[in-house]
């Protein structure tokens, strides 16, 4: 339980930069995501957090305190690894307190404290079973009851959920969550997933190549992406984008293929300006006067219903959520509310405001 | 499971039939001739049973150089083992050069013993070899390496351990390779040292090569001939006098072939019964690992 | 296209031919006559003989140390195979493989070549040295002894006179001992050498070998002396002296690294040889003190397996012994035929000469027994033993004796 702070964090393998000057801010008992595409660089800098890679320059501090060219076992975290990284020669009980061991602990207390873990996690009557006799979803526990039996500073978790099938991953997910609320542990989390960055995060830290693109709440990200990656990474299914120019009444938006949208009120960026036009597929709605769009493909979950409209010669995707009586083929007015758009620069990719 | 056709037993024959005209036969008639008084020069043979048992394992020449082998036997591979996985962790931490380094180190293996045993032999030899022209220089009384009994024994066990240390490096190093790295990293998070994760992480994960080296190396050494022979003959007198040397005094040079035959015979059983115990030992101790 | 199939054409043609090449080399070579001895000088010189008596082409030589060379002929004819035709046996050994039947019996060749190669010129002790079971099987070629080597002017300078009895011997090479030169050369490597030096101590101070029953005695309280003082004296060897042979014992001495020892007569012309040694004209010769020091009749022997020409082979070895091959050996070794051995002009020409006279008188061969070298398997190990300390000199001479006991038995020595 503990504030930790990354400042300007750089990282380079031999002569390729992997990190450009990160920093981020997490308060104590924060539990902070960070998501981004593969090579992102999110993995590294969680490796920089808990001490496995050197920083190449920049500062990290614990509590206060800098730890940067720290030893991981003199950082105080605890880290649940991808493939659990549990001994195999061990029983679930000497996993969980291998740490204690290495620390000279007492042998009672060792056993009182990874009972109390084992209580919370459920794992008591696991205890005596090999790593190799457990399933995916009962590993992934010890991993974690390994972490907490350290009652550490700074929870790490490194996608711990990959490895599972999609509904474990579910109930894990809310079962962590659940946790860090019991324990109120500060907790950094690195997943590829968004869905899992949007449902467990108090924070989220969204990276590209090496550099943070936007930190924030998951719904400020949500509601206000900035900068088109952002837009585009956040909400599945992806937020469609729009090359155009905003009318020179500004109350329509041409795209570069020659449709027009209207908006029900003036839409901010400048009149006449070059913009990327961003739009939800949740957001549209069927309305008489809205723009055409020809329906392409109609994608029914159950729950909601995925179209794949043609809007003047963009591919545009759409989701509603009731049952509409459509085929593909028909020509349906689409409209979007004008609070609901956000526009950005075509080359930078920031958000216009 | 392959379904059990006419005549798919002649697949076999060729290699058995190789492998029973190499192995098993000359098996068979060692253990034939080892119940039979036979020297070679008379060409007469007398079936005594189980006397060249009798006599052996009641010779003081016999418990000798098994006590000789044992000692070259576990020296030698204690020695080669260490060292062998000391230079296996130091290579899998260096990461550019231990490409260059493996092969470099692997060059005494690749010789064969006979010839790496006459160079070392020229280098220990007294007075003009290598070794004590440079202590001579240096005005440093030599040992007699070759010659004192004491260190025959060292310069056997320590010219075996040059030629087959880089195979235990080599074995070690490659399941080293095969580590989950994740399991270090997750051991010095917890806070383990060096050696801990050394003996908690490490060494366990590495008991199936371990075992494997170990036996393989022990049972090529309790047959060790061609470097003892090279390098002091089984001297000086029975100093270094193991089994096999022993064996073969008896087989080419004295001619009593059922005598060594039988000797053979009982080497092959105590290498047999060394290798199980072994196996179970490490076994136990390491519950398995994770297999 | 057209130049890849004329280049395998080439192979395929090449190919044929290096095979039948081989063939043809090989079969010469099968054809030639193969004679394994072991080196020293004087049998360097002889083999040499050999092969000029014959066309070229028509003789192999193989020269190794002795030990080898028994080896290789003993597993080579018990297994009755053909790939060796001569071999050179001493005393000792030639009774053991004429014992196992593996000698081709020479009398009726040696008769019919008798004038032609003037054989009555060998001493009838000679011929019976060769002799076994009243048969022939070796052609003598020369009669070796042990020798006294050493360094006449180390010693005139210490003002010490040859040793003539083994104490005096002992504080010889005590007085002279020092980091640069050892006191004394010793060759105790298993099992020609050990033997050769054991036995000299054995006669020199102890009882001999065995008593008339071949009931070993070397372990009693006189053999028991003998090794202990070979254990002494070896603190004034030079290093590594449990492995050297005559080879490196030679090099010791014309290196200048000791200053005397027990070597062979056949060693004695290399001192003076001035591409090898240091010492030219500093080494001189007396007996052996104390005596008994070992007295050897060499020859080669034909192997009865051998698929040559026996006459022809027989020819050769006869050439090769003839007189003026041997005055001219008489450098090397002792010439067995009693016409050289009574050459005053030998005696002149050759500083070695006198000594080798004496210590003909003071000499004792080998025990007269075909397994004589398989009893030296067993002592000299133990005696090694012995001299390096890892055993007690009793203790081992009494477990040499059991073992000796052991294997005579197995070899009928004791039914009645």
């Amino acid at each position: 339980m503990a504030p930790l702070t990354v400042r300007q964090a750089t990282k380079s393998f031999g002569s390729v930069q992997v990190l450009h000057g990160v920093d981020v801010d997490i308060e104590d008992g924060e539990f902070v995501v960070l998501v981004g595409p593969s090579g992102c660089g999110k993995s590294t800098l969680l490796r920089l957090i808990a001490g496995l890679e050197d920083i190449t320059s920049g500062d990290i501090l614990i509590d206060g305190k800098v730890v940067s060219r720290l030893h991981p076992k003199d950082r105080d975290i605890a880290m649940v690894f991808q493939s659990y990284a549990l001994y195999p020669h061990m029983t679930v009980a000497e996993n969980m307190g291998f740490s204690l061991r290495m620390r000279d602990v007492g042998k009672s207390e060792q056993d009182r404290k990874v009972r109390e873990a084992a209580g919370i996690l459920g794992l008591t009557d696991l205890l005596d079973r090999y790593p190799r006799q457990l399933s995916g979803g009962q590993r992934q526990r010890v991993a974690m009851g390994r972490a907490i039996v350290r009652d550490p500073k700074v929870f790490l978790f490194d996608e711990p959920l990959s490895n599972l099938d999609a509904k474990l991953r579910v109930q894990m997910r809310a079962e962590i969550r659940e946790l860090q609320k019991a324990l109120r542990t500060t907790i950094v989390y690195v997943t590829h997933d968004q869905i899992e960055a949007m449902t467990m995060a108090d924070k989220i830290v969204v990276m590209r190549d090496g550099r943070v693109e936007q930190i924030g709440s998951p719904l400020e990200l949500y509601d206000r992406p900035a900068n088109m990656f952002v837009g585009g990474f956040i909400g599945s299914p992806a937020m469609n984008l729009l090359h155009g120019r905003v009318s020179e009444d500004g109350r329509s938006f041409t795209t570069d293929d020659g449709a027009d949208i209207a908006f029900s009120e003036a839409v901010s960026p400048a009149p006449g300006r070059q913009a990327v036009l961003g739009l939800r597929p949740e957001d549209f709605t069927i309305a008489d006067g809205g723009t055409p769009a020809t329906i392409r493909l109609i994608e029914p979950t159950g729950a909601d219903l995925l179209i794949n409209f043609d809007l003047g010669g963009e591919p545009i995707t759409a989701l509603f959520h009731e049952r509409l009586a459509l085929r593909e083929g028909e020509t349906v007015g689409l409209s979007v509310p004008s609070n609901k758009v956000h526009f950005f620069d075509p080359d930078s990719g920031a958000r216009i405001e | 499971m392959v379904r059990w056709q006419r005549g798919l037993w002649l697949f076999f024959l060729p290699s058995f039939g190789l492998l029973a005209v190499v192995l098993l036969w000359p098996l068979g008639y060692a253990i034939y001739l080892s119940f039979f008084d036979y020297y070679l020069g008379s060409d007469a043979r007398t079936f005594i049973g189980l006397g060249n048992y009798a006599d052996l394992l009641s010779e003081t020449r016999l418990w000798r150089s098994m006590w000789t082998t044992m000692l070259i036997a576990f020296g030698s591979v204690g020695l080669e083992f260490v060292v062998g996985f000391a230079l296996a962790l130091a290579l899998y931490r260096l990461h550019r050069s231990a490409k260059v380094f493996s092969v470099l180190l692997f060059l005494p293996h690749i010789v064969t013993p006979v010839v790496a045993a006459l160079f070392l032999k020229w280098m220990l030899a007294s007075n003009w070899g290598f070794i004590d022209a440079t202590l001579l220089t240096f005005n440093i009384e030599p040992q007699d390496w070759l010659g004192s009994p004491f260190w025959a024994k060292v310069s056997v066990i320590l010219a075996d351990a040059w030629v087959f240390t880089p195979l235990i490096m080599m074995v070690l190093y490659a399941a080293l390779q095969g580590l989950d790295t994740s399991l270090i990293e997750a051991a010095q998070i917890d806070g383990a040292s060096n050696w801990r994760i050394l003996r908690h992480v490490i060494i366990p994960s590495l008991i199936p090569a371990i075992i494997f080296t170990i036996s393989v190396r022990l049972m090529d050494v309790f047959r060790f001939f061609d470097i003892i022979y090279v390098l002091t003959g089984g001297g000086p007198g029975t100093a270094t006098e193991t089994i096999t040397m022993y064996t073969y005094q008896l087989g080419f040079r004295m001619l009593e072939v059922g005598k060594a035959s039988a000797l053979g015979v009982i080497t092959l059983v105590l290498v047999a019964a060394l290798l199980l115990a072994i196996n179970r030992t490490l076994n136990k101790t390491y519950r398995g690992g994770d297999r | 296209m057209k130049d890849r199939w004329k280049s395998s054409t080439v192979l395929a043609g090449a190919l044929p031919a290096l095979v039948l090449g081989t063939f043809a080399t090989s079969a010469a070579a099968q054809d030639a006559i193969r004679v394994i001895s072991h080196r020293q000088p004087a049998l360097e010189y002889y083999t040499e003989q050999m092969v000029d008596a014959l066309p070229e082409g028509r003789v192999t030589i193989e020269l190794m140390p002795i030990d080898k060379e028994l080896e290789l002929a003993s597993i080579t004819m018990s297994s009755e195979s053909d790939a060796i035709d001569v071999v050179y046996l001493n005393d000792s050994a030639f009774k053991r493989f004429a014992a196992n039947g593996w000698l081709e019996p020479l009398d009726d060749l040696w008769e019919k070549y008798k004038d032609e190669y003037d054989l009555d010129d060998f001493p009838q002790s000679v011929v019976d040295a060769v002799s076994y079971d009243g048969h022939i099987y070796s052609m003598p070629i020369l009669t070796n002894t042990e020798l006294f080597f050493y360094r006449k002017d180390v010693l005139d300078e210490a003002g010490i006179a040859p040793p003539s009895t083994m104490s005096e011997y002992m504080d010889a090479a005590a007085e002279l001992d020092s980091p640069r030169m050892a006191g004394t050369i010793m060759s105790l490597k298993p099992v020609d050498a050990a033997l050769n030096e054991a036995h000299w101590y054995m006669n020199a101070i102890g009882d001999g070998w065995f008593d008339e029953d071949w009931r070993p005695i070397f372990n009693n309280e006189a053999g028991v002396e003998a090794i202990t003082m070979l254990k002494e004296m070896s603190e004034y060897a030079p290093r590594g002296f449990t492995s050297h042979a005559n080879d490196e014992s030679t090099i010791n001495l014309q290196q200048g690294l000791a200053a005397m020892g027990l070597q062979w007569f056949t060693r004695a012309a290399a001192m003076d040889n001035p591409e090898q040694s240091r010492v030219v004209g500093k080494i001189h010769w007396v007996a052996p003190p104390g005596g008994g020091a070992r007295v050897a009749n060499d020859g080669f022997a034909i192997s009865k397996f051998s698929s040559a020409d026996k006459e022809e082979v027989f020819k050769m070895l006869a050439e090769a012994a003839s007189r003026e091959s041997m005055r001219e050996g008489a450098k090397f070794a002792m010439p067995p035929r009693l016409s050289l051995l009574e050459d005053p002009d030998l005696a002149e020409e050759f500083r070695w000469y006198p000594a080798a006279r004496d210590a003909l008188e003071s000499g004792k061969p080998f025990p007269a027994m075909p397994d004589f070298l398989d009893v030296g398997e067993i002592v000299t190990r133990h005696i090694l033993r012995a001299v390096t300390g890892e055993a007690e000199v009793k203790a081992a001479l009494d477990q040499a004796a059991a073992e000796t006991e052991e294997l005579l038995a197995s070899r009928g020595y004791y039914d009645q």
